[in-house]
């Protein structure tokens, strides 16, 4: 994996990846080397068990994707401003208990329970926005802090029991099927849309780029930094509680405990699909790649029938690869750019 | 934002009313009221027992946490490195070593942990938070598999000793927290391996320009911290009479807590062996008053989360009050 030499050949005027083009520079760039580490552990699966080419299998991968998606962009988004979110597990299941309370225990209307999860995510989203950019908390620390708040209100609300979903609304946005496509794949599809054009076509987006560049050229150039940085807190909550209403309804139940270390997999397919922890850096069909890269992993660890005690172990170590190839691919290109006088 | 040195800390009495740790007594005492007359058994000896055992062994890690936190650093591996040992300690024991080699063993691969996360944060330039959340992940996946979630016995007495035993009535995890303290308060204070510390966290690079090594001293408190999460794992093994995959979850939360609410700013430069230990009464304390009042250990992360936003916040604020004044 040596996308550090690729990234830095590149002429300093095409590596900015805000533009709209950043699909048709798909096949040039690092993503590309991602693609094939994929296509390559297919074979490998493949090769070793014949269950992995099934119809089955790759529905099964499919719906995992969706939630890995959606909650890797989310990453990538607060990533991108130069900040990080460790609550993504916690709030998944969080989002799912509160869906599931309202709708079993409490009779709302399955779309108003639906909703209730969802304004939870967008208020703890809005919450961690406002710590990063007013009180100047570092962003590792107000979202470590919250892995264990909503992980405890689920936990401490449900008695660290399992709420039943029974209504068939709310199950359809996990195991529904719509013109033969799984509806979470459906969702991520949308999410992916909307997402592409919010950061690649709107001032938004921009400021979400130029915030995470340099904080302070954004400031002197009149960007509202706290409110974008409490914008891209806000959008990634609010899709992790899309996931959250997705592995619900798969699941039948909101469970408090689910999703436990999700956000270890989230930096890690953001990083791999090309994000920079650096920040101002990050692009959609990258971390997509690297949701999928993740996807066929956890999938290959549970065909080739090893213990799943082996997957934080992977996990961790995929995130340390990831990262220092990063941070040393960024290094050397700093050097190059000093060296050129840019 | 100053270094603590001796000139800092004229008199006793004068440093006990301007203590930032004064706060924190205060909430230790009221809460203590609070529970005693909620549950008069919490002033029980072995209710207080239970706590000193907490006290000591949540004291000794929330040490090591506050060095790397002085230096602007974090560790978030405390909860995978305590299970790590507990469960390295337990399979050493059952295959037969003797205590002190088991000690060693486990005092050996903490300082190559700290070590790895030193390399990766000087050396290859990552982020604290980034390498020790990979580490923990890593580290919890290797117990896992080591022991494929099964917990490993031990019966060792003297080991067991660690956990269990007391000196008139005083735990031993308790007697090794002051002894680590005082060593502890001794670095910081009064070498300059400790002024360098602070230095570190209030401005690396200036200190880098004066000559300090700030890679062998930051160096020196990820060992050290790593080294103090692995006694944690010993005396929770002993304690527990087993080496268990899936302790200390969480832990690191509790750690970071204890030395935020003892005064270390999260973002470095300040902090003191005293204020930690203070915190660590307090995060006990909580805990044992969930126990005592007989609210759902289900709610007790929720508790701790609370607990660590609302004292990182306080330090914030609180330095921002200060730096306007």
């Amino acid at each position: 994996m040596s996308h550090g030499n690729k990234v830095e050949s590149l002429p300093i005027a095409e590596r900015k990846v805000t533009g709209p083009s950043s699909w048709s520079r798909l096949l040039h760039r690092r993503e590309m080397t991602v693609a094939y580490a994929i296509i390559a552990l297919c074979i490998v699966n493949q090769l070793f068990n014949r269950n992995f080419a099934t119809l089955f299998n790759f529905q099964v991968m499919l719906r995992q994707i969706a939630i890995f998606g959606l909650i890797s962009l989310g990453e990538m988004i607060v990533i991108i401003t130069a900040g990080i979110d460790l609550s993504i597990g916690a709030v998944l299941a969080l989002v799912g208990v509160v869906e599931a309370m309202f709708v079993s225990r409490a009779g709302w209307p399955p779309l108003l329970a639906l909703s209730a999860g969802l304004a939870a995510a967008v208020l703890i989203g809005i919450y961690h926005g406002v710590a990063v950019s007013k009180w100047a908390v570092p962003p590792f620390m107000i979202t470590l802090g919250s892995l264990s708040i909503w992980r405890g209100l689920a936990t401490g609300v449900t008695r660290s029991y399992p709420i039943l979903i029974n209504d068939e609304v709310l199950r359809w946005f996990g195991q529904g099927i719509l013109l033969g496509i799984p509806v979470p794949l459906i969702i991520l599809a949308v999410v992916v849309v909307v997402v592409s054009y919010l950061l690649n076509s709107t001032r938004l987006g921009r400021n979400i780029y130029a915030v995470g560049g340099n904080i302070e050229a954004a400031r002197l150039s009149g960007i509202p930094v706290a409110r974008v940085l409490i914008a891209a807190y806000t959008l990634a909550s609010f899709l992790v509680g899309i996931a959250g209403v997705i592995l619900a309804g798969r699941m039948a139940q909101g469970l408090p405990s689910v999703a436990g270390g999700y956000e270890l997999n989230a930096i890690a397919a953001a990083i791999i699909g090309g994000t920079s922890f650096f920040g101002g850096v990050g692009t959609v069909p990258g971390v997509l790649l690297g949701s999928a890269f993740m996807v066929v992993i956890d999938n290959s660890l549970i065909l080739m029938h090893v213990s799943p005690y082996w997957y934080p172990l992977v996990v961790g170590s995929v995130i340390v690869l990831a990262v220092t190839i990063d941070v040393v691919s960024t290094k050397r290109r700093r050097r190059a750019e000093e060296l050129m006088g840019v | 934002m100053s270094v603590p040195t001796f000139a800092d800390q004229p008199t006793i009495l004068s440093r006990v009313l301007a203590a930032r740790e004064l706060p924190t007594v205060l909430a230790i005492a009221l809460l203590g009221v609070v529970i005693a007359i909620g549950n008069p058994s919490f002033l029980s000896t072995y209710n207080l027992q239970l706590l000193g055992k907490e006290v000591g062994v949540l004291g000794i890690m929330a040490i090591g946490e506050m060095a790397v936190i002085i230096t602007g650093g974090i560790d978030l591996s405390a909860g995978a490195v305590v299970a790590l040992t507990s469960v390295l300690a337990a399979l050493g024991l059952q295959a037969g070593l003797p205590i002190g080699l088991v000690v060693l063993g486990v005092v050996a691969v903490c300082i190559a942990i700290g070590a790895v996360h030193s390399f990766f944060i000087n050396t290859v330039g990552l982020a604290p938070f980034i390498i020790t959340l990979g580490s923990m992940s890593i580290w919890r996946g290797v117990v896992l598999v080591m022991t494929q979630g099964y917990p490993v016995k031990i019966t060792n007495p003297g080991f067991l000793m660690i956990g269990q035993g007391d000196l008139l009535g005083v735990p031993v995890q308790f007697i090794l927290l002051v002894v680590i303290a005082v060593i502890a308060a001794v670095i910081l204070i009064a070498t300059p391996l400790g002024r360098y510390a602070y230095m570190i966290g209030n401005n690396a690079v200036a200190t880098r320009l004066s000559g300090v090594p700030v890679s062998r001293v930051t160096m020196f408190t990820y060992i050290l911290a790593a080294v103090l999460f692995g006694l944690g794992g010993l005396v929770y093994a002993a304690r527990l009479g087993q080496g268990m995959p899936g302790i200390g979850n969480g832990l690191e939360l509790a750690v970071i807590a204890a030395a935020v609410i003892g005064g270390t700013s999260i973002t470095g430069g300040s902090g003191t062996v005293w204020g930690t230990v203070i915190g660590a009464v307090l995060i006990s304390l909580i805990m044992n008053a969930l126990n005592m009042l007989r609210i759902s250990y289900f709610w007790q992360d929720f508790v701790t989360g609370l607990v660590i936003v609302m004292a990182v916040l306080f330090d914030i604020l609180n330095r921002k009050r200060r730096a306007s004044q």
